[in-house]
């Protein structure tokens, strides 16, 4: 795993600036796709990037509602388990959780999410990151 | 036959225990290490706590154990995909009551491979 990257998939990937900005801090490389089949290549089995973080709030999984997110996520994970997958999401934390059962997703980051949004994000990773 | 098998189990794991029937969140993993397709050695593994995204964990716990196959009976898309990809094969075990009666089956061959149809949601 390649632990010191993320992978944005957005449209709109200014809008997410200030939730990656602990990640940054943190010497992390953040790489941004528009879309999920733009984004599946930079997925290397061999060296996923630590954090795949899908945009559900702009259209870049498919659309806002969740059986689209679902199907991205399942489309990175058939690429590669290995690598941790998050989301930004209109969901509530509780309905999130129910409507990605099974993915192993983490909390997700809500729209327009701030830098504090961000550190709890970068937290919950940590937990998983080898030291 | 020669494998390290695990199944998660209900504590305290072992060959009497009860099958755990969701492995991200059972007590404790039963290893059975399995030598010309006989039983030759019995232990237990604790099961990390379970966290939200966690389910990473026990995968890569039981692939460094050396762990190649699985017994269970129910499991998320992820951690099967993960199981896949580190080359552990899984096999659906749920409808058997305890760790034994699933080794047996595993070792007469009646098990069939776990598929996406056997996960929480059936992978969709």
């Amino acid at each position: 795993m390649n632990s010191k990257c993320v992978l944005l998939v957005s449209a709109e990937p200014s809008a997410l600036a200030p939730a990656l900005t602990p990640f940054k801090d943190a010497g992390f490389a953040v790489r941004e796709e528009s879309s999920l089949s733009a984004a599946l290549p930079h997925i290397d089995p061999a060296a996923p990037p630590a954090l795949v973080l899908l945009d559900a709030s702009s259209n870049a999984a498919g659309n806002d509602s969740g059986e689209a997110l679902r199907e991205a996520a399942i489309a990175v994970l058939s690429r590669c388990a290995l690598t941790y997958l998050a989301a930004v999401s209109p969901m509530d934390p509780e309905t999130f959780h129910d409507a990605m059962e099974g993915l192993g997703m983490l909390p997700p980051l809500p729209p327009h999410p701030t830098k504090k949004d961000g550190e709890a994000l970068l937290e919950s990773l940590r937990r998983f990151l080898p030291a | 036959m020669d494998t390290l098998l695990a199944v998660p189990s209900a504590n305290p794991g072992g060959l009497e225990a009860p099958m755990g029937m969701h492995f991200g969140h059972c007590d404790i993993f039963t290893l059975v290490e399995i030598e010309n397709g006989e039983i030759k050695n019995v232990s237990t593994l604790a099961n990390p706590p379970h966290a939200q995204g966690g389910c990473l964990a026990p995968v890569q716990l039981l692939a460094g154990k050396g762990v190649k196959t699985l017994l269970a009976g129910g499991m998320g898309f992820r951690p099967l995909m993960a199981f896949n990809q580190v080359g552990i094969h899984v096999f659906y075990a749920g409808q058997l009551p305890t760790v034994g009666d699933g080794v047996k089956a595993f070792l007469a061959g009646q098990l069939k491979e776990f598929s996406q149809e056997n996960t929480c949601r059936g992978g969709h």
